[in-house]
């Protein structure tokens, strides 16, 4: 390999010492021609050179590329001026500076957290499921008692509460949206939730009192944890390119049974184990589960009759995540420095 | 909830490592957060004694000790707040390696000699606490080498245990997820059982009896009271709690072996011969064990003996009451109390103990006679005394079995499996389970320590879990799509902020609270409709427990914090919610609702060679607003003024349409840029989502390309400046007949020569008729017209050049 990448070099040097002392001698435009095809034209020998290129391994290529690159833009730039000299050009140089900028515009952006979202409501719609959306001031008997979060019970502490009063509050998740769909209309449901949900934590680079959470709930005659396994997968595919895969952990959640903690294949290192995931090699992604029966009841849905899946996912982690940012505080603070990376 | 490995080991056997360990309990359900690692080996680092510690002359905040480290004295400085003479330290010498990787050396800080340092426990490997020196035991003698703390060589697991699983909150429910890991027996310690005849010193009484209340009070006599052997206390520090004495010790150590908080009082503190479990009386009191006055009230379960109320049941014991040095006869407390009054008790008190962190989440009722002669055991082990009285044990309601059914195919259709009733019986008796298989399913007898288990469904989880949830499939096609529902309001919000990120604006996004001052600061009218705000009662902060009626507080915080931090020139925007409270909705929640409010301001144009820097103007934003709603297709009224408080009105537009007041925008008045410490001017645009939709055209119709060609006349008008452009374009619509297509205004002009008080406009008039090509004078007739109405109505005459 190393003669061989040698023996590039030096034909690199023979082909401009050549070529040049040819071009020198062109005194038409025919001449001229003849001398383009064969040096620098889609068949001459410059590009025979780049051909050989694919010979090399991925150490050397980079180095290999940028010296023909060298050759390819000097012999451009001489065969132009031999142009222009042929086409009896001054030569007081060109009329305009295409070297300028252009002039610059203002470049709008969506933020980020909302470009993420937007692509994966893309991929659940795709997948047939409509967008509901729903209120973030929220009936207490929505947000818990329906969801089979018993009143004075030890599961509400997973999820700090902001309270208007006794019987409204900030919702803590999308999920109530699950009951206000399923009361609204018959089976089969396929939605998506989008939606800011609220924390009364103390915020720091990982926790944020107000963030957005993408609900799914699927519900029909026979949804299997299979039809959940394969949507979530499919999903993180599409989401963080194919080769992923996903596990489950058994977890809790009151209006899910069983209930699943959803990992996926690290993108940073396809699961060997790095910082990105702790070295575990499976980064979290969210809950879910199949929706319980109590659910059904509150809903007015049969649980003998439907069964169905639920997940809920945070927004900016995934953001997070996906694009390596380091303090979910950002998203809030708009800063264009950090908005325009995006 | 810390589980050490060796401890773990007392009650079941696993041949893997820490790791595997970990992993496994994670991948069936009890989920580990953590491995600690035992302590790394030290080298070079002794006990040592602090002889004297002194003022640092050249530092404030250091001192300069004498330290002996057997036989040796050492001259070092030290930083921490807490060290003093007499203190038992660990001292690493010169020469010594940190786990950190530090080396120490002798060195000279702020001009004093130091031979060494004392150690924090970070500096050790040892947890993260860094806020002072690790004190060490004083027995230990100085000059040894230091081997850790109490503890520091065991390897932990921490669990995050979810509040379905109680049982895993005492080491032996955690080696019965082993066990059924593995599929090997649990092994259980010994228990006291001896027989004994005399009556019960102390007899219990329950008043406000519920289902499962139950209290089991036996004596232990002649007990001396010490401290408790190094290994118990081992243990201890290994769940992070520092030893206090052999009886609170034991109690402690019996709540992490089984999850069962226990209580020991002094029975010689306890009043008259019987102890009752009832609610508080209004106006008693109690000094709790961590010495708080605690007011109590009937909401709260107390044990009272015969004079008042002696423990909080369940959360915390009381002072009077507590083993001393000096407690001889001990009486000790094991019992079940109802999960839901302790948890609206320790509330209302505001306490949270590792007692009743498990009584919340409910403990087994049927095991408390188990668990006293587990601790009679461990008592009579490690702090001598007998037994020789009977206990009381009052459990009048007993909890009712459990029996459950779980239908296969049921399990089956949920899981996506294809077991068999016998397989999955097999898997419910690994989880100490009493499962047979019975018609089409499995009968289930669920064991007390799992009352989590209380329907089919939950049975349904712990075959999916104990199966393994790698064993379902995940390359099989998603179910194949159902038809949508369209999400009309959902698509023409993304419409909208698609457009204006193509007119060049940024989107942000900013929080859902404003702050309390807000409408004042907006200059909001007292009866102003954004005024009707809805406040959370539990605020992070004080002042942001307001959620927001408007975008424009935040939306100008983000223009300011980017001024501050050197972008000046921007164009912002943000489509989203506002919350405002209204009387009588039908739920009684608050009106949310979309607005869109951008912002311009700064330069016009990104700095570039090929144009002058320029200020952005009202028109800029007037400009994007009109591009805006023109993509849109909203049919709307502009005019000048809009009546918006934080807006300077004299600069400002309002646009509307058939079905009333879409928005406007204009400049920020100067006194609310103030108020939001903003020194330049800011262009803002506040648009009703609502309104929008509805002056959306529902489809819009081809109305045919024009096949004859439009003639094209410029009008220079002067114009006086007390008339708005408006009505001239109004006059000149009023004035140009059916064949008028379009008018551009494509100059404003000044001039002294005009008068003070006039200006000139330039105006391209466009005529088109669809059945012919028009010729010159038809066209003349309209401009007669319309120049006839302009000087008429407007005093507006044609520029004489």
């Amino acid at each position: 390999m190393v003669e061989q990448a040698g023996a590039l070099r030096q034909r690199i040097a023979t082909m401009r010492d050549t070529a040049l002392a040819q071009l020198q001698s062109v005194a038409d435009r025919e001449a001229l021609e003849a001398w383009r095809v064969r040096w620098v034209g889609r068949k001459g020998e410059l590009s025979a050179l780049f051909v050989s290129l694919s010979g090399f391994d991925s150490a050397q290529r980079p180095q290999l590329g940028r010296e023909l690159n060298t050759l390819k833009s000097t012999l451009h730039e001489e065969l132009q001026q031999v142009e222009s000299r042929l086409r009896g050009d001054s030569g007081a140089g060109p009329k305009v500076d295409a070297s300028l900028p252009g002039r610059p515009r203002w470049v709008g952006g969506h933020h980020i957290a909302l470009q993420v979202l937007d692509e994966m409501l893309a991929i659940f719609e795709r997948l047939g499921f409509s967008i509901a959306t729903g209120p973030e001031v929220e009936l207490e008997s929505y947000n818990f008692e329906a969801l089979n979060f018993p009143p004075n019970h030890p599961a509400r502490d997973l999820q700090d509460t902001f309270w208007i009063d006794d019987r409204v509050l900030l919702r803590t998740q999308t999920s109530p949206m699950q009951v206000r769909i399923m009361r609204s209309q018959p089976p089969p449901v396929r939605i998506v939730v989008p939606g800011r949900v609220y924390r009364n934590e103390q915020i720091d680079a990982s926790h944020a009192a107000e963030f957005f959470q993408l609900e799914g709930l699927y519900v029909d005659r026979n949804v299997s944890m299979i039809d959940l396994k394969a949507t979530v997968s499919h999903f993180v595919q599409r989401l963080f390119g194919s080769g992923r895969s996903v596990r489950f952990k058994p977890h809790f959640f009151p209006f899910t049974e069983p209930s699943v903690d959803v990992d996926m294949t690290c993108f940073a290192c396809q699961g060997r184990g790095c910082r990105v995931c702790g070295n575990e090699g499976w980064i979290e992604i969210m809950g879910a589960g199949m929706v319980h029966p109590n659910v059904f009841e509150a809903s007015g849905y049969d649980p003998e009759e439907v069964t169905g899946f639920a997940f809920g996912m945070g927004i900016e982690r995934i953001s997070m995540l996906r694009h390596g940012i380091n303090d979910i505080r950002l998203f809030l603070e708009n800063d264009v420095r950090f908005l325009s990376q995006f | 909830m810390r589980i050490p490995l060796s401890w773990l080991r007392d009650y079941v056997d696993f041949n893997v490592d820490a790791q595997t360990l970990a992993h496994d309990l994670t991948m069936s359900g009890t989920k580990i957060e953590a491995v600690h690692a035992p302590a790394p080996e030290w080298q070079g680092v002794q006990v040592g004694r602090v002889l004297e510690s002194g003022q640092h002359p050249n530092a404030d905040k250091l001192s300069v000790c004498r330290v002996d480290v057997g036989g040796e004295e050492l001259r070092i400085v030290c930083g921490a707040p807490n060290v003093r003479a007499g203190l038992t330290v660990a001292v690493a010498t010169v020469g010594a390696r940190l786990p950190g990787g530090v080396k120490i050396r002798k060195s000279k800080i702020r001009g004093e000699v130091s031979q060494g340092m004392i150690c924090s426990a970070r500096e050790l490997g040892l947890g993260t606490d860094a806020a002072g020196i690790l004190e060490l035991d004083s027995a230990l003698e100085s000059g040894a080498p230091f081997t850790g703390v109490p503890g520091s060589d065991e390897t932990v697991l921490e669990a995050e245990i979810t509040p379905n699983r109680p049982d895993c909150l005492g080491l032996i429910g955690v080696a019965r997820e082993v066990a059924a890991v593995y599929g090997t027996p649990l092994k259980r310690p010994p228990v006291w059982s001896e027989a004994v005849a005399e009556p019960a010193p102390v007899r219990i009484e329950l008043a406000d009896v519920q289902d499962g209340l139950r209290y089991l009070g036996r004596a232990i006599r002649d007990v001396e009271v010490g401290p408790s052997p190094a290994w118990m206390q081992a243990r201890l520090a290994s769940m992070q709690l520092e030893p206090i004495n052999n009886v609170v010790d034991v109690t402690n150590y019996v709540l992490f072996e089984t999850g069962q908080p226990i209580h020991a009082f002094d029975l010689a503190a306890v009043r008259g011969d019987r102890i009752i479990v009832r609610r508080a009386r209004a106006g008693e009191k109690l000094r709790t064990l961590d010495g708080v006055d605690r007011e109590l009230d009937p909401d709260i379960l107390v044990i009272a003996d015969a004079e008042g109320p002696v423990a909080l049941a369940g959360i915390m014991g009381g002072v009077e009451s507590a083993i001393q040095p000096s407690t001889r006869d001990v009486f000790l407390e094991v019992a079940h109390f109802r999960a839901d009054l302790v948890r609206s008790g320790r509330r209302k008190l505001a306490i949270d103990t590792d007692a009743s962190y498990r009584f919340e989440r409910g403990t087994d009722a049927a095991s408390v006679r188990w668990v006293a002669d587990r601790a009679t055991q461990l008592l009579l082990e490690v702090c001598g005394g007998a037994v020789r009285e009977q206990h009381d044990d009052a459990y009048p309601r007993p909890l009712a079995p459990i029996r459950l059914h779980l239908r296969s195919a049921r399990a089956n259709r949920l899981i996506g499996t294809e077991l068999g009733a016998a397989e999955m019986a097999r898997l419910l008796q690994r989880l100490q389970l009493e499962a047979e298989p019975a018609e089409a399913g499995v009968d289930v007898e669920v064991p007390t320590f799992r009352r989590d288990l209380q329907a089919e469904i939950d049975l349904v989880e712990e075959v999916a879990r104990v199966h393994g949830y790698d064993n379902i499939p995940e390359d099989v096609l998603p179910p194949a799509p159902l038809m949508q529902r369209p999400n009309a309001r959902h698509e023409f919000l993304t419409r909208l902020r698609h457009t204006l990120v193509g007119l060049g604006y940024r989107e942000v996004l900013t929080s859902a609270f404003m702050d309390r001052s807000d409408p004042d600061r907006l200059q909001l009218a007292s009866d102003d409709v954004r005024r009707r705000v809805v406040r959370v009662r539990n605020p992070l902060v004080a002042s942001l427990d307001t959620l927001r009626t408007s975008l424009v507080p935040n939306v100008v915080r983000v223009v300011r914090h980017n001024i501050h931090h050197g972008s000046a020139a921007l164009r912002l925007f943000a489509v989203d919610r506002v919350y405002v409270a209204v009387e009588d909705s039908s739920e009684g929640l608050p009106q949310e609702s979309e607005r869109l409010v951008a912002v311009a301001c700064g330069a016009r144009r990104p700095e570039g060679w090929a144009e002058t820097l320029q200020a952005s103007d009202l028109f800029d934003l007037k400009g994007d607003a009109e591009a805006l709603l023109e993509h849109l297709g909203v049919d709307s009224v502009w005019s000048a003024g809009y009546t918006e408080p934080f807006l300077d009105f004299a600069a400002s537009f309002m646009i509307s349409g058939s079905y009333g007041t879409v928005g406007g925008g204009g400049l920020v008045a100067e006194e609310v840029l103030r108020a939001y410490d903003v020194d330049t001017p800011v262009f803002l645009l506040d648009l009703d989502v609502d309104a929008l939709v509805r002056h959306l055209p529902e489809r819009r119709v081809f109305k045919g390309i024009p096949r004859f060609p439009a003639v094209k006349r410029d009008l220079s008008l002067v114009v006086p400046r007390r008339v708005a452009y408006e009505k001239v374009h109004a006059a000149v619509v009023g004035a140009g007949g059916p064949l008028l297509e379009s008018i551009n205004c494509f100059d404003v002009f000044e001039d002294r020569a005009l008068g003070e008080d006039k200006h000139s406009i330039g105006l391209r008039l466009r005529f088109r008729s669809p059945e012919r090509t028009l010729t010159d004078d038809v066209v003349d007739r309209q401009i007669d017209a319309i120049v006839r109405r302009l000087s008429e109505t407007l005093g507006v005459e044609l520029r004489r050049l």
